[in-house]
């Protein structure tokens, strides 16, 4: 538990899943840590809901099994979801730049990444900032594809003309 | 001795086998009377790597902090150096790490070394595995570094053009592993270690033309958490489970083999159920069951409850701690004739062996095994025989570790002299 929840505090929960090893293990401690608590799972189409029925109140399919930062619609159909069920603590598996955003637009206050080793971490970043960081990640990797490319590219030609001589 | 074992991607419980074989040899080497220091890094923020707590490891344990203004592959290099000096080893092994490793070798170069091989690391640039469109690659970084750079490129670019990398690109990234000057970096390296320990005899043979000294040490198990069991007697309505553990997403560990076989057994019988460690929403025939990720100790229980394992891996798989796992829990194994797993199961004594990617001799295997509970209990029993004679990381830190120190500690006196 992050040492700014309350313990045993009746929260709402919502619970957005990622394709990871430890989302069921993520919800038997949500469980444990806060029995009174109305926890809500979001979940990808397909996933057997039987193997974590007993850990959340409801749950629901959301209608995409991957999307991107840049698919506003999807966006905003899932904010639209995660906002239904007016959580106060908003969970999620992995920390990337995608879920912070989704985190950001679904305007819930409390948002953490519960990762692996069941470290808890803030999630609060502004949607601004977040654009601004995303940007930012972008336009670095944009150079260093480029960078790279240029160096393979030109041990290539210098290992060919070598090969010619 | 003072041993520092070195290791940038180690975390507690284990990632996979070079965390678990770290684990078992480093607390056997300090029960023999070593004294043992492991140095990790610890990156802040990343989830694959650094994540243990020095006080609940049975050795002595630390991290070496890198701030994020300092990831540069010489910069993380001298951190390394700056503690390790610290310690006053007498040897320095280099354990699991990718591209940062030739740049450890030549920080620690002064003391003895001894570099411990876990995959194909540094011999293959794409990933750790040496595997290409669903088949090994011939082709080998030291002797085609072009083809290897490009190859490498191709992969690792979009996720380059993404900006979000993860901890193998980071170090590619930092290491510049993709520069001409890596190249000559990784040859110098190689030529300073003082051993090179691979898992098997071909990963020793491909390194052998650039390295000093190669030895081939094999994995061991920990035969007090994989205790043996009788293979279940179950009623002629109930399922027989086929096991497969371990990274069953991964391509190169040959789950499309298994559902081949299994596909072939279904026109027969219907009495068994195929389970893979996969997420549990993998959707597939009424016969395979995904039963999600497991941690490293929730494995014993679903090795003791199934009647069969199998490993069919496509790769040069170095050495295959799962069937060596199965092994220890009393189960028969069925593995790919590839790498390591060769050496491990002894065909028609500990298990069978097919040839790589073979369903329908797969099949014929486990239909064999199906029909026979006599077969698979005696088989069982004597892969845990097995593993007790020759896999206890007693007897692998006894027979193996402990000459090769006492080797490098005869080196040094020489050199000395």
């Amino acid at each position: 538990m992050h040492k700014g929840l309350q313990e045993r505090y009746m929260y709402r929960i919502c619970v957005f899943y990622s394709h990871g090893p430890h989302f069921r293990k993520v919800l038997l401690s949500l469980r444990k840590s806060y029995p009174e608590s109305h926890i809500a799972a979001l979940l990808p189409p397909g996933y057997p809901s039987a193997v974590i029925r007993e850990l959340v109140d409801t749950y629901e399919f959301t209608q995409y099994k991957q999307y991107r930062a840049t698919q506003i619609g999807a966006l905003l159909n899932l904010r639209k979801q995660i906002r239904k069920n007016t959580p106060d603590l908003f969970i999620v598996m992995f920390d990337s730049n995608r879920l912070r955003l989704l985190g950001s637009l679904s305007g819930v206050r409390e948002r953490y990444c519960i990762t692996q080793r069941g470290h808890w971490k803030h999630l609060h970043i502004t949607p601004v900032r977040q654009i601004i960081r995303s940007t930012s990640n972008s336009l670095i990797g944009f150079l260093q594809f480029h960078r790279v490319r240029l160096h393979i590219n030109r041990s290539v030609k210098v290992s060919s003309q070598a090969k010619k001589q | 001795m003072r041993l520092a074992f070195v290791d940038s991607l180690f975390s507690w419980p284990p990632n996979g086998g070079a965390d678990v074989d770290l684990y078992h040899v480093a607390k056997e080497l300090k029960r023999h009377g070593h004294e043992v220091h492991l140095f990790g890094l610890d990156e802040p923020g990343s989830p694959e790597r650094g994540l243990f707590e020095p006080s609940e490891l049975p050795f002595a344990a630390a991290h070496v902090e890198i701030s994020k203004g300092r990831r540069g592959a010489e910069k993380t290099a001298a951190a390394f150096y700056t503690e390790i000096v610290k310690f006053a080893p007498d040897v320095v092994l280099v354990c699991d790490g990718f591209f940062l490793k030739p740049y450890l070798v030549h920080a620690l170069s002064e003391y003895p070394l001894l570099c411990r091989f876990y995959a194909h690391e540094l011999v293959c640039h794409r990933d750790i595995l040496r595997f290409k469109d669903n088949a090994p690659c011939a082709n080998h970084y030291l002797s085609t570094p072009d083809v290897c750079r490009k190859c490498a490129f191709e992969l690792l670019g979009p996720e380059i053009r993404r900006g979000t990398p993860s901890a193998w690109l980071r170090e590619y990234l930092h290491a510049r592993a993709y520069a001409p000057t890596y190249y000559q970096r990784q040859l110098e390296a190689f030529s300073l270690i003082d051993i090179a320990i691979t898992y098997n005899e071909d990963m020793a043979a491909s390194l052998a033309p650039w390295c000093r000294n190669t030895h081939v040490i094999p994995g061991g198990v920990d035969l007090e958490a994989f205790t043996f069991s009788r293979c279940p007697v179950r009623p002629t309505q109930d399922k027989k489970i086929i096991l497969m553990a371990g990274r069953a997403e991964d391509p190169a560990k040959g789950l499309s083999v298994l559902l081949e076989a299994g596909n072939q057994l279904a026109e027969q019988r219907s009495d068994y159920i195929i389970q893979a460690t996969l997420p549990e929403d993998t959707q597939g025939p009424d016969w395979f069951q995904a039963v999600g990720w497991r941690s490293h100790e929730e494995m014993k229980t679903l090795y003791s409850q199934s009647d069969i394992c199998v490993v069919p891996s496509i790769w040069e798989e170095p050495f295959g701690l799962v069937a060596l796992e199965a092994m220890a829990s009393g189960r028969p194994v069925c593995v790919s004739k590839v790498g390591g797993l060769q050496n491990i199961v002894r065909h028609m004594e500990t298990g069978f062996c097919f040839k790589r990617s073979d369903a329908a001799e797969l099949a014929k295997q486990l239909s064999i095994l199906l029909d026979n509970w006599e077969l698979r209990q005696r088989m069982g029993a004597a892969g845990r025989l097995r593993a007790e004679t020759f896999y206890t990381w007693e007897s692998i830190v006894e027979d193996h570790y402990q000459p090769l120190l006492a080797r490098v500690g005869n080196l040094q006196k020489s050199t000395a002299n």
